[in-house]
């Protein structure tokens, strides 16, 4: 696969990772971007696996994206990219929620669990990503969820309904 | 709720992202600028190895290829040890170096990830006098070998570098330059037969190290970083949080706010001589701060700490509009500018009390605590918000955490 080919196929799964890490649409595009130039540079010598590359950068970069999130302030949920259409309000109160959760979670937490269950990754290329071992993964998938379930229960589970 | 019901809110969180439509024709203009911007680089690496009398990197680029098959290393020849090197690794294990260090046998090691195209790289260690496979896993193109390295014995005191056909550079240790950059020196490493086995000053509670690998220059992955950092209890991976504050008076310094690499200008945080990154840090620390506001002539005025290993450094810079700020350093939080207290809960905080130059007042910041600050004896006066930059006449500061009793500061 070319380069560009794989900017075609794969930017939108990327992209949704990358927000999901970041809690923020401006940064995860810049995240993406930033990345794929990296990869565009060194295309020949990462061609071969290149969404695992990819995925490998976008963690490391999130990290410290998230540590130095100030350059470009974070775009407050419910501005003009979020404002809540008639046909979507429930949407935007999910994300609203699930971002807010994310944000509270460590960092490796929120990679754990943005790879293991929005990117369907098994956990030997979650701990690829991460550089760590599986077990680690898996800890820190479990204590991510555990909190994502305490934070996103109430909200997200209609009334009446046995979490 | 159930695993299933979290994938699907992360779904339709992340659903309606896309990508914008110019996105690749951006991606190659940056990438063609980032080419350029790392040939300028490299060529002042050249310069200075050229001028320390170093190793010409050109001798290391032409350096044989060792992942051609065979197994290299000074113990490549037992190949009994190869096959219990293996059977230590798991199924589908390659050799890839094996040698003899200190705490006895290390290897280089791949094997298939399941994923197509991709190997695992790591390494296995003698412990207690038998093989173990590191915690680590890196993810390399299938049937190569990329720079990594590891430490071994029980005081991770040897370090194990895989060098790669284009070598690595190593560094002992850093310090803090009079402008609070991270000052490194390189050299590089000879190595023998693919790798180099190199005894090096134990790490106490942090790592000093760093490794540098290729032409372009790259971060060389660590294998048992994680295991290293986490027998000093610190690898909890709590990043401290960093808070942007905007002070009184910010707008119209600031009314057309810095984009792309103006927007870095303004951040230390972004720029690689303050952040060491080839180096292998923790992310523990103090809170960050990076407060942005002006001086009373009306230019744009930031001060900015950066966390480092638990440490922090801070920094000022003014300037106007358009301007390039000069970077200021004003030295460590721990030598004067920051102090300790306790609040009700028995949890430490730091008080931030960092007088600027030029009588720009002081710089003043404690997360979830009140704050207000007086001339001498005279009536205190409040601040809004976590943090300040109070005039340069205060003599004291007040930070009243939410439980527990006030801490008076004195202002110096």
């Amino acid at each position: 696969m070319g380069f560009d080919d794989f900017v075609r196929s794969r930017s939108t799964g990327l992209l949704r990772v990358a927000y999901l890490l970041t809690g923020d649409r401006h940064a995860a595009e810049d995240l993406l971007q930033e990345v794929l130039e990296q990869m565009y540079v060194r295309w020949r010598r990462i061609d071969g696996a290149p969404e695992a590359y990819a995925r490998k950068a976008l963690v490391n970069r999130a990290t410290n994206r998230w540590r130095a999130r100030a350059r470009r302030p974070e775009t407050p949920l419910g501005d003009q990219h979020e404002q809540p259409e008639p046909d979507h309000g429930e949407d935007v109160a999910i994300r609203s929620a699930v971002l807010a959760a994310l944000r509270d979670l460590p960092a490796r937490q929120r990679a754990a669990v943005v790879l293991r269950y929005l990117d369907d990754l098994p956990v030997h290329e979650v701990a690829a990503a991460l550089g760590c071992s599986e077990g680690t993964v898996k800890s820190n998938a479990a204590r991510g969820l555990d909190r994502l379930r305490r934070e996103l229960g109430p909200s997200l589970i209609p009334e009446g309904v046995e979490l | 709720m159930t695993d299933t019901e979290i994938r699907d809110v992360l779904n339709r969180a992340a659903g309606d992202v896309n990508p914008a439509p110019d996105l690749l024709d951006r991606v190659r203009a940056g990438g063609h600028r980032r080419v350029v911007r790392r040939r300028v680089a490299l060529g002042g690496a050249l310069a200075v190895v050229a001028a320390g009398g170093l190793a010409p990197l050109a001798r290391r680029r032409s350096a044989p290829a060792m992942f051609d098959g065979r197994i290299r290393g000074d113990l490549a020849g037992d190949t009994e040890l190869a096959g219990r090197v293996k059977n230590a690794y798991g199924p589908g294990s390659q050799v890839r170096w094996i040698g003899d260090t200190p705490y006895g046998p290390v290897a280089a090691v791949t094997k298939p990830s399941g994923t197509p195209g991709y190997d695992f790289q790591s390494f296995v260690e003698t412990v207690g006098g038998e093989l173990r496979p590191a915690d680590g896993a890196t993810m390399v193109p299938e049937g190569s070998v990329q720079p990594a390295a590891m430490l071994a014995g029980p005081d991770r005191d040897v370090l194990v570098v895989i060098t790669g056909p284009s070598g690595v550079t190593y560094s002992e240790k850093f310090s803090i330059d009079a402008a609070g950059r991270i000052a490194r020196t390189f050299e590089p490493l000879i190595e023998t037969d693919g790798a180099v086995v190199l005894r090096i000053p134990a790490p106490d509670s942090f790592l000093p190290i760093a490794l540098r690998s290729g032409e372009v220059p790259d971060t060389v992955w660590l294998a048992n970083l994680e295991t290293v950092v986490d027998a000093s209890g610190r690898a909890d991976n709590q990043l401290p949080p960093r808070i942007d504050w905007s002070l009184p008076g910010r707008e119209k310094a600031w009314r057309d706010e810095p984009t792309g690499s103006e927007k870095d200008w303004w951040d230390v945080g972004t720029q690689p001589a303050y952040l060491d990154p080839f180096g292998y840090h923790t992310w523990t620390g103090p809170t960050e701060w990076h407060l942005s506001g002006a001086t009373a002539d009306g230019r744009r005025l930031v001060v900015q700490t950066l966390q480092l290993d638990g440490r922090a450094r801070a920094f000022w810079m003014t300037g106007r509009a358009g301007e390039k700020p000069r970077v200021n350093y004003l030295g460590r939080l721990e030598d004067g500018l920051s102090t300790d207290a306790t609040d009700g809960f028995g949890e430490t905080f730091p008080i931030l009390h960092a007088r600027l130059p030029q009588q720009l007042g002081v710089a003043v910041a404690a997360l979830n605590c009140q704050l207000r600050f007086r001339v001498r004896g005279e009536a205190w006066l409040p601040i809004a918000g976590h943090a300040a930059v109070v005039p340069a006449a205060a003599t004291e500061l007040e930070a009243q955490p939410r439980q527990g009793r006030a801490i008076r500061v004195s202002l110096p």
